[in-house]
């Protein structure tokens, strides 16, 4: 395992990155480019302190990894950046930054209970306390008058947790926060896919993969997720564990390997670390894009005709393994798939999980070029991968346009 | 009030940083390290801009223009207690003069976004420095920034037809003309060229446009050793065709880049990369004509591009070795010699001795058309003899750049990394004058003060 001193230490200093950075693209400052951020993460590991501001301006990373592909020694910045987070104590500062976010002005509290007090209480009631969705939507993104998702009555999970799998082979379905609690289709859309197959997927008890925690430098609640995770999913064999989610996806075939800091920690069970360790490193192999899983076998699905925008999410594009699958898939369905410039094709949709909540002024300016781009092709539907990245689009897309925001399995199901 | 709060009622809370994890990102450049700044501040109007010098000057503040910290010699570093003056966030191109082929630009535009704005139009701005996707406009004037193209367009400087400065005391200026001829007093729009920031803030440039060529070719020469090659490059530029780009590399920088070659190249030998641009049929009939130049050298090989994927090829070697180096050796001593073409060879070679002597691993390319080479010394920062033995080779290449009647910086400038070294170079009476023209400027020494001469 590397340590965070040593990944910041190997930035060059050229400042590529902040020829693609899209916070620094807005901001220009210095402390917003990842040579920025890797000189602040120097600084306060030599000076032994974390300050409450080097905390705010961690949580301005977006953890895209465009810098890393522009840098000449491939400096991994967002998981030093995520590794920081978490020695800064940023999940923690998170307590203080609500506080002060909502005691600062009383309007406020005002305005995102009153947009807030339905979603809110849907999010307690219908979401495991581990959700990432709490993060995503917490107090700023309602304040700042960014799109809510109107949630399901009966969510896919409430509706289909305990079935079991059918068919020849024994997959099974991890939903995700966004596509098992919050968007209504998706599930049900993954579920007439695999029909297609004669297969019945699985629905094993589960929460959260623990991205948004990790995300934010909580680690200790991202290892506890893990190990929910590992213990829904180890009780029966499966030839794989299909995720809607890009993202999710993303950070599960990571299991284990996911923090910078060096103590892998305790996963909160008594049983033997090891034993422990190598179940959870043997299911997070079989964890698949589901588009990936899909590229492998017959299409069974036609597009023809259809003009689709595709946004691929970072974690599909520099995290999932085979993560371009979902463009092979839809364009062997007989899709068209809008060409976007290259440099506007690799842009983050301004998400980052919990950045468009603490940052959602900045998310929304990071998402605009891209929409619009997209808009400007005349797609028939926009389409993307992660739940994340859907909320960011349809937030930006608007109502007034005709353009449907998709997750790209409701277009195959 | 405090410094911070004053430059904020300016700029605005955000745009003037002063925790100190923000002020470390603001302490160094691509090499050299100074020390975090007071505040660092960035201003979006020249109005802000002159109220910040007015404001540093009145608190006898220094103040270090910087745009987007590309530099490897420290120009826009701190050295001691300043402000450091950020002109990213002035990124407008203001006005695109098609008839005059003029454009007007705030200095912190990054360089291969008003190129590519400008090809867009059908227009061209040539110079391109290899940070041109990072690199501003302004930082590149104030550096007098070369590139690629310097051989048959110029460098940065030749492309400014005028400048705004904000001086010393905050007053707004401007230098040069609007008309491509002008002698009416001195050329002041030069001086401030390549200045690095010591003179005046650059918040403003009117720049020089060409016609876009429509297309380019690609021409990659091999030579058993670098003389025969260094022998090509002065029958091409004989003539009659000049290329857009000529580019050496010797062995120590092909052993480098050796698996994004097109083909292989035997140990030793030495590559001449050449670009001809224009149009279609322009291009084609350079390209041959340089071909037949060449096969009167000792070349050994040819290739040449077809396509712009093919050019692509050829350039991927070129383009990779930044990177390559740092696989090789975790950091380089990166200078940008310049001497007179026919001594080019003589330059590569004495390199070659001068490694061999330290038992430095080195590698040498450069722009062979002006005669500035980048001579990189690679070693291992935590290795202390290898640093020292580095160091001391360094030196021995300036004595022998000097030696050969060159200079010791062709596109990077002297920042902190040469200004000891510039005494070898100029005599004592020239550094004077040119000191006592900075005291006419910034009689307070508050911009950049203490970078360029010793």
């Amino acid at each position: 395992m590397i340590s965070l001193a040593a990944e910041a230490a190997r930035c060059m200093r050229c400042g590529n990155c902040r020829a693609v950075c899209p916070v620094c693209e807005i901001t220009r400052r210095e402390n917003d480019s990842a040579r920025g951020r890797l000189l602040r993460i120097r600084h306060a590991l030599a000076a032994d302190r974390w300050a409450a501001r080097d905390r705010e301006a961690l949580s301005r990373c977006l953890l895209c990894g465009r810098c890393t592909e522009v840098c000449h020694v491939h400096v991994e910045t967002p998981r030093a950046v995520q590794a920081a987070k978490a020695a800064s104590g940023a999940a923690a500062g998170l307590t203080d930054f609500a506080a002060e976010y909502l005691l600062g002005d009383g309007g406020r509290l005002e305005t995102a209970t009153r947009r807030w007090r339905r979603f809110a209480a849907w999010l307690g009631r219908a979401t495991p306390d581990d959700s990432g969705l709490r993060l995503r939507f917490s107090l700023p993104y309602a304040e700042a008058g960014r799109w809510l998702p109107k949630p399901p009555a009966i969510s896919y999970l409430e509706k289909n947790t305990g079935r079991a799998a059918r068919g020849r082979e024994k997959i099974a379905i991890f939903a995700g926060c966004g596509a098992g609690r919050l968007f209504a289709g998706v599930g049900e859309a993954l579920d007439r896919v695999l029909a297609k197959y004669d297969l019945v997927a699985a629905v094993p008890e589960q929460s959260c993969c623990g991205l948004p925690a990790w995300g934010i430098g909580a680690d200790r609640a991202a290892k506890t997720a893990a190990a929910n995770w590992v213990e829904a999913f180890r009780a029966e064999e499966y030839d794989a564990i299909l995720t809607p989610c890009a993202s999710c996806a993303a950070h599960l075939q990571k299991m284990g390997k996911v923090s910078l800091t060096g103590s892998t920690g305790s996963l909160g069970h008594d049983e033997d670390e090891a034993t422990f360790a190598a179940d959870a490193a043997r299911l997070a192999a079989k964890v698949e894009d589901v588009f990936a899983w899909l590229a492998r076998r017959e299409p069974q699905f036609d597009l023809e005709g259809q003009r689709v925008a595709v946004h691929l999410p970072c974690h599909a594009r520099r995290g999932v393994r085979d993560g371009t699958a979902v463009l092979q898939v839809l364009a062997r369905s007989g899709a068209e798939i809008v060409q976007l410039p290259d440099e506007i094709d690799r842009r983050c949709c301004g998400m980052g999980g919990s950045f468009g909540a603490r940052h959602p002024d900045l998310s929304r300016e990071i998402a605009r070029p891209k929409i619009e781009a997209m808009l400007a092709a005349k797609p028939d539907a926009i389409v993307s991968n992660c739940t994340g990245c859907l909320v960011q689009l349809r937030d930006g897309v608007g109502d007034n346009l005709g353009v449907p925001v998709r997750h790209a399995i409701e277009l195959l199901g | 009030m405090t410094l911070a709060k004053a430059l904020a009622a300016i700029v605005g809370a955000e745009n003037a940083l002063d925790d100190s994890g923000s002020l470390a990102a603001y302490a160094t450049d691509h090499k050299e390290r100074g020390v975090p700044p007071l505040v660092a501040v960035l201003p979006a109007t020249t109005a802000e801009v002159q109220a910040i010098v007015r404001l540093c000057a009145a608190q006898g503040v220094a103040l270090i223009p910087r745009g987007a910290g590309t530099g490897t010699v420290g120009g826009a570093v701190p050295e001691a207690a300043a402000v450091v003056l950020d002109l990213s966030r002035m990124n407008r191109i203001l006005a695109v003069d098609a008839d005059n082929l003029l454009a007007d630009v705030e200095a912190g535009v990054v360089t291969g976004d008003f190129q590519r704005a400008m090809e867009k139009q059908g227009l061209f701005y040539p110079p391109d420095p290899s940070s041109s996707d990072t690199s501003t406009l302004g930082g590149n004037a104030a550096t007098n920034a070369g590139g690629l193209r310097a051989i048959k367009y110029g460098v940065t400087g030749d492309w400014i037809a005028g400048l705004q400065i904000v001086l010393a005391d905050g007053q707004l200026i401007r230098a040069g003309t609007r008309t491509r001829k002008g002698v009416v007093g001195y050329d002041l729009t030069r001086l401030f060229v390549g200045s690095e920031g010591t003179l005046g803030v650059i918040v403003g440039l009117t720049l020089r446009l060409a016609p876009k060529p429509a297309t380019k070719r690609t021409l990659l020469a091999v030579f058993a050793d670098v003389r025969q090659a260094g022998e090509a490059v002065l029958a091409v530029l004989r003539g009659p065709v000049t290329p857009a780009a000529m580019e050496l590399m010797d062995a120590s920088a092909l052993a480098a880049v050796r698996s994004k070659l097109p083909a292989p190249i035997p140990p030793g030998h030495a590559t001449l990369l050449l670009d001809v641009d224009g149009d279609a049929e322009s291009t084609a009939r350079e390209a041959a004509a340089l071909a037949e130049i060449l096969a009167g050298t000792k070349m050994v090989a040819l290739r040449r591009s077809a396509s712009e994927e093919e050019a692509k090829a050829l350039w991927a070697a070129r383009r990779a070795i930044s990177q390559a180096l740092y696989e090789i050796r975790p950091q380089r001593a990166a200078d940008d010699v310049a001497v007179p073409i026919s001594a080019l060879v003589e330059l590569f070679e004495g390199v070659e001795q001068i490694a061999k002597k330290a038992g430095v691993q080195h590698a040498c390319f450069g722009h062979a058309g002006d005669g500035n080479v980048h001579v990189n010394l690679l070693y291992d920062p935590a290795d202390d003899d290898e640093s020292a033995r580095v160091k001391r080779a360094r030196e021995e290449v300036f004595r022998l750049t000097l030696r050969l009647g060159g200079t010791l910086s062709g596109e990077h400038g002297v920042g902190v990394a040469k200004r000891a070294f510039v005494p070898w170079e100029q005599p004592a009476a020239l550094i004077d004058l040119q000191k006592r023209l900075k005291r006419a400027f910034d009689p307070l020494d508050i911009l950049n003060p203490g970078k360029v001469f010793p």
